[in-house]
């Protein structure tokens, strides 16, 4: 057993030289900036398609991203972009898109649903992200981030529709405006 | 005159240092580790350029060397304990920020309910950390939805005295139209969770029991959290420039410092007359 506990002292000692070695060399990568929902800003997707979808025009104070036009609906379909982490309440979007006049459609990882799965889609994130810090690999949008569409209550937003939406925004990422 | 064969000679610095780690205590073991942990994960946060300073992490390794002094020479450790502290040493390789988290996890889940008072101190520190470090955050995203407009509520009942404001959600409007929305990020619960471990860093190294006297101070320090938390969103909500001042400017290093301060302040009074315990 005094073996067993001198071979941990040396491990744990040498760990520390190790683990320091290693954060040095971290330190000099160079730095990975997390992709970001910047295209969401961008003016010049207005008019062109998004998934089923055209875009009519950018929101006027840049608070939400798009607002969409279907052949479905006669009115405007209104997508933002939103962190994962940093997810607003049910409130809030209460507050800007009643549930009397608004359907809310929430797309994550590909899949539709009514309500934001807030727990299930921060520990997928969480999953990634240390997977991502173990093999150093960058993340992608599509872990960060998720889609909200609000329609009109009066029309129905098929969820196809959506995640197509949300696949064409998520390929624009990393593009560039001119 | 002194026969020199009579004086037994102090063993010097280096033969003391070989006869330690040809034969390592449990606790110089667990010294290593811990200091593993802090050098790896907690010390470079100082230098970060980004963050604040850990004071209250430090507070808690603080107790942790406390604790780790009341050891002695005893032996405490099990075989598993050894396995577990290699596994753990292994993983703070990684040069990921919250690896310690992780490692501080695993050993604080090992030794919590330790029968030992100080395993289980080193056990119930180690969670705390790791909580602070890692699971707290999960623990908001869990309860975010719920707790945020409850928070946003506790603000708008001193606006709704002074001035028209008006509450929607986690929303606060002000007369004028400008509305400020209490994110998770503006929750309490983080520095919730921090005077949470201040309260058993000073338990640990007072060598406290768990009492009602105890458990009052740590209310009282909540409480004094959620307090202060409130009165900073309010600051924010009641004009522009104090927005800027108590959210993006030096308004938040005030509040912090005040928060650490109030904390010490109850936990020192609050704990004053505590027993400490006559066991180690």
């Amino acid at each position: 057993m005094t073996a067993a506990r001198s071979l941990l002292l040396a491990w744990i000692v040498t760990g520390i030289a190790i683990g320091a070695y290693l954060r040095v060399a971290a330190s000099g990568e160079a730095p990975r900036t997390p992709p970001r929902l910047d295209f969401l800003e961008r003016a010049d997707l207005v008019a062109k398609s998004l998934g089923p979808f055209k875009v009519e025009r950018k929101d006027a104070d840049d608070r939400f991203g798009f607002w969409l036009r279907s052949p479905q609906c006669d009115e405007a379909i209104v997508v933002s972009g939103d962190y994962v982490e940093h997810a607003p309440s049910e409130q809030t979007i209460a507050a800007h898109f009643p549930a009397a006049a608004w359907r809310t459609l929430y797309v994550h990882d590909g899949r539709a649903s009514q309500d934001f799965p807030r727990l299930s889609a921060y520990l997928r994130l969480v999953a990634r992200r240390f997977a991502a810090q173990l093999t150093r690999a960058p993340l992608s949008v599509s872990d960060l981030a998720f889609f909200t569409f609000h329609t009109p209550a009066h029309c129905l937003l098929e969820a196809d529709s959506a995640v197509a939406a949300s696949q064409a925004l998520l390929d624009l990422s990393g593009v560039r405006s001119e | 005159m002194i026969e020199a064969s009579g004086i037994r000679a102090r063993p010097p610095v280096v033969a003391r240092f070989l006869e330690a780690i040809g034969d390592p205590s449990d606790r110089l073991l667990l010294a290593a580790f811990f200091l593993s942990v802090f050098s790896l994960d907690y010390l470079p946060q100082v230098f970060a350029a980004t963050g604040s300073f850990p004071t209250t992490e430090f507070i808690g390794f603080a107790a942790i060397a406390i604790v780790l002094q009341r050891l002695g020479a005893d032996r405490l450790l099990r075989r598993w304990d050894y396995i577990a502290l290699f596994v753990a040493s292994a993983v703070l390789l990684h040069p990921w920020r919250h690896t310690g988290g992780l490692a501080l996890t695993g050993v604080g889940l090992l030794f919590c309910l330790r029968k030992d008072r100080r395993l289980a101190a080193l056990g119930q520190l180690s969670l705390a950390l790791a909580v602070l470090d890692i699971w707290g955050q999960m623990e908001l995203t869990a309860i975010e939805a719920k707790l945020v407009p409850i928070e946003a509520w506790l603000a708008y009942i001193p606006l709704s005295l002074l001035d028209s404001f008006a509450l929607l959600g986690n929303s606060i409007f002000h007369p004028d139209g400008r509305e400020v929305s209490v994110e998770g990020s503006c929750s309490a619960f983080r520095n919730m969770l921090a005077v949470a471990l201040l309260w058993l860093s000073f338990m640990k190294i007072r060598n406290l029991e768990y009492s009602l006297r105890s458990l009052g101070a740590l209310a009282a320090g909540l409480v004094m959290v959620v307090l202060v938390n409130t009165l900073r969103i309010d600051l924010c909500a009641w004009s522009a420039e104090n927005f800027q001042y108590w959210h993006e400017g030096p308004g938040v290093g005030v509040l912090s410092m005040t928060m650490l301060v109030l904390a010490l302040a109850i936990f020192y009074v609050g704990l004053a007359g505590a027993d400490d315990r006559s066991a180690p």
